[in-house]
């Protein structure tokens, strides 16, 4: 199928399922050719066919642990093709599948198991041994399953990977078309309180993957390098792409750039999605011709791309064509920019993805005119449900448009559109840090800061940085005047916190400057240590 | 058994202070003994826990690490990279062991 064709079909697709297509998340592993290669890790390759059973075997061990339709089985796990069938058993057994960032602490892996009651926690043994050592009693967990050794773990609810998949007597299948259902829970910083679960259904996942393969121009002949997480909605979107059209997706735990480069060429890799400060450290490899000659595409999502490596890039790889992306989780993505724009526009985010609408509204939700600034609102089938378990928090967020019309994401992104459509990022009303390509809540940094019972005062914060896009510098006062120990402070959080959370910087001060109604004046905090203080 | 051409290596003690090192950047190592098979990435070690661990080594041992330490035959295995380091240049290992 050509790539134009592919656009078409994807097009079609989703006007003939109306507002959302129907079917369950796994049924997307139906359109790769039964023989050609699905997921590739480190040497060992399995086809469709084999995945196909491997999340098989594993759906039905879900079963027989007794997960029960609508519970939730949290996914803690780096990338493997283990990994890649579990993700998609969850949902072929019914269940919903909560992925946990695999480089999360036990602090944070327990807020997600206890905010969404998980029944199930699938993970290594070393996570686990590590979760065990913090004494977490994580109550809703009735059963764990290692992808290892279990002896290390003195939990007696332990499965290891071999008993989930053993063979066993052929389950029911699950009732068909699930479009309204909920698949997944993504979680993601929220700007006050702690992370919040995107509640996703299988419509949501199946039409984004539709919708980005379709622009992407996906083929059965493309060779995805997974660099990203799978844990979050962009990352598990490499998968759900490349399976939407058959293609075959290689999995990396990023850990160096020039393994990406080397892996580009092994694998004649076309396709390849990674966040600004990702591309910024590949913009500064040797790519070899035979890494470069396949590549399709590169595309950037999770932050403004700096134009210096976008120029770069487009050097390194001068076959291939630049996406440049935005998205919330709420809404999987809302926009990408035709590459054919990119020398015309270099700083739009472009216009709505097939199958979104996203608009420009003013406060009274009247739309905006052309170059004026309003609020980003995306309507259509990618809308998730809301958040888990909070309905404040959801109301904030996901309100009608038009007012009494259907649900849609407002996104508290401000931007403007030009006479011709495109679409341009102003800035965020909130304090949210963006780093690393991750959105991070400064309550987050705060409260783990807190914890350590090491701080009287605490306030965190995002400082502008060439590589990054922000790094978090934390401002810090000791309990009852004393000075606070900032080394212990800094060891606390290199424990407490993943690495991408970790304050960059730590300032001790004598006491955090106020503003007039009492709160902590994180304007003049930022603009202090910004200045050069 | 190994093929002929392989190179056979021993087993290792992996010194503590090196293990202490690897720990502050491993964060699903418990408090036990790091084996010369133990798998980085299992661990924990990622992207960022790398580039603060070859700073650590350096601080520790008062070392400058060279272009070529940086690949991935050496963030493999806990004993990859103590090899990697027995590897450097012979005046640091006068150093370590006098200091």
């Amino acid at each position: 199928m050509s790539s134009a064709d592919a656009l078409l079909a994807a097009e079609a697709r989703m006007r003939s399922a109306g507002p959302l297509l129907a079917g369950r998340l796994p049924e997307l592993l139906d359109n790769g050719h039964r023989d050609r290669p699905a997921v590739t890790f480190r040497d060992r390759t399995v086809s469709y066919r084999e995945l196909s059973g491997m999340v098989s075997a594993a759906a039905a061990g879900l079963c027989r642990l007794g997960v029960r339709p609508g519970e939730r089985v949290a996914v803690y796990l780096d990338k493997r093709i283990e990994t890649v069938a579990v993700l998609f058993a969850v949902s072929a057994a019914g269940a919903v599948l909560v992925p946990v960032n695999p480089v999360a602490r036990p602090r944070q892996l327990a807020y997600v198991v206890e905010d969404c009651s998980a029944a199930v926690l699938v993970t290594t043994p070393e996570r686990l041994a590590t979760v065990d050592a913090t004494g977490a009693a994580l109550p809703s967990l009735r059963h764990v399953v290692v992808l290892g050794d279990p002896s290390r773990s003195t939990r007696r609810d332990v499965t290891t990977w071999d008993e989930l998949c053993r063979p066993g007597p052929p389950r029911p299948e699950p009732p068909g078309p699930a479009a309204d259902e909920i698949a997944a829970i993504f979680y993601t910083s929220g700007s006050t309180g702690g992370p919040k679960g995107v509640v996703v259904t299988h419509g949501n996942l199946l039409t984004g993957a539709w919708s980005v393969a379709g622009y992407l121009e996906h083929t059965a002949e493309d060779v995805v390098l997974a660099v990203l997480p799978l844990s979050f909605d962009a990352g598990f979107s490499q998968l759900t792409t490349a399976f939407a059209v058959g293609a075959h997706v290689v999995l990396v735990n990023y850990l160096l750039p020039r393994e990406v480069v080397r892996l580009c060429e092994r694998h004649a890799v076309t396709a390849l999605t990674c966040v600004p400060p990702l591309w910024w450290q590949l913009a500064e490899q040797a790519w070899p011709p035979a890494a470069t000659r396949h590549l399709r595409y590169f595309a950037s999502t999770g932050g403004r791309m700096p134009a210096p490596v976008l120029d770069r890039l487009r050097a390194v790889f001068p076959a291939a064509a630049p996406y440049l992306m935005y998205g919330l989780t709420e809404a999987f993505r809302s926009t990408y920019l035709d590459p054919a724009q990119v020398d015309r526009r270099p700083e739009s985010i472009g216009r709505a993805i097939p199958g979104a609408e996203v608009l420009v509204v003013r406060p009274d939700g009247s739309p905006c005119a052309p170059g004026e600034p309003g609020e980003l609102v995306h309507r259509g089938p990618l809308v998730a449900l809301g958040y888990w378990n909070d309905p404040e928090r959801t109301r904030q967020r996901f309100r009608p448009y038009p007012p009494g019309g259907e649900l849609a994401v407002w996104s508290g992104d401000t931007v403007y559109r030009d006479a011709e459509g495109y679409l341009y990022f102003v800035g965020r009303a909130d304090d949210m840090i963006k780093t690393s390509g991750y959105r991070v809540s400064p309550s987050e940094i705060e409260d783990a800061a807190y914890a350590s019972g090491l701080v009287g005062e605490a306030v965190a914060f995002g400082v502008p940085d060439d590589v990054l896009g922000q790094h978090i510098v934390l401002a810090v006062a000791g309990r009852g005047g004393q000075p606070c120990d900032t080394d212990r402070l800094a060891a606390t959080l290199r424990r407490d916190l993943p690495a991408y959370q970790v304050p960059r910087r730590l300032l001790g001060l004598a006491g955090l400057p106020r503003s007039g109604n009492g709160k902590f004046d994180r304007a003049a905090l930022s603009l202090q240590v910004a200045g050069g203080a | 058994m190994p093929a002929d051409d392989t190179v056979v290596i021993t087993r290792m003690d992996i010194p503590s202070d090196f293990q202490d090192i690897l720990r502050r950047h491993l964060p699903f190592s418990d408090a036990g003994e790091l084996g010369e098979d133990d798998d980085l990435s299992d661990l924990g070690l990622d992207s960022m826990g790398l580039v603060a661990l070859m700073a650590d080594i350096e601080d520790s041992y008062d070392v400058e690490l060279p272009d070529e330490f940086v690949a991935e035959t050496t963030f493999a295995t806990v004993g990859s990279l103590w090899r990697a380091v027995l590897a450097l240049p012979a005046e640091w290992q006068d150093a370590r062991l006098a200091g």
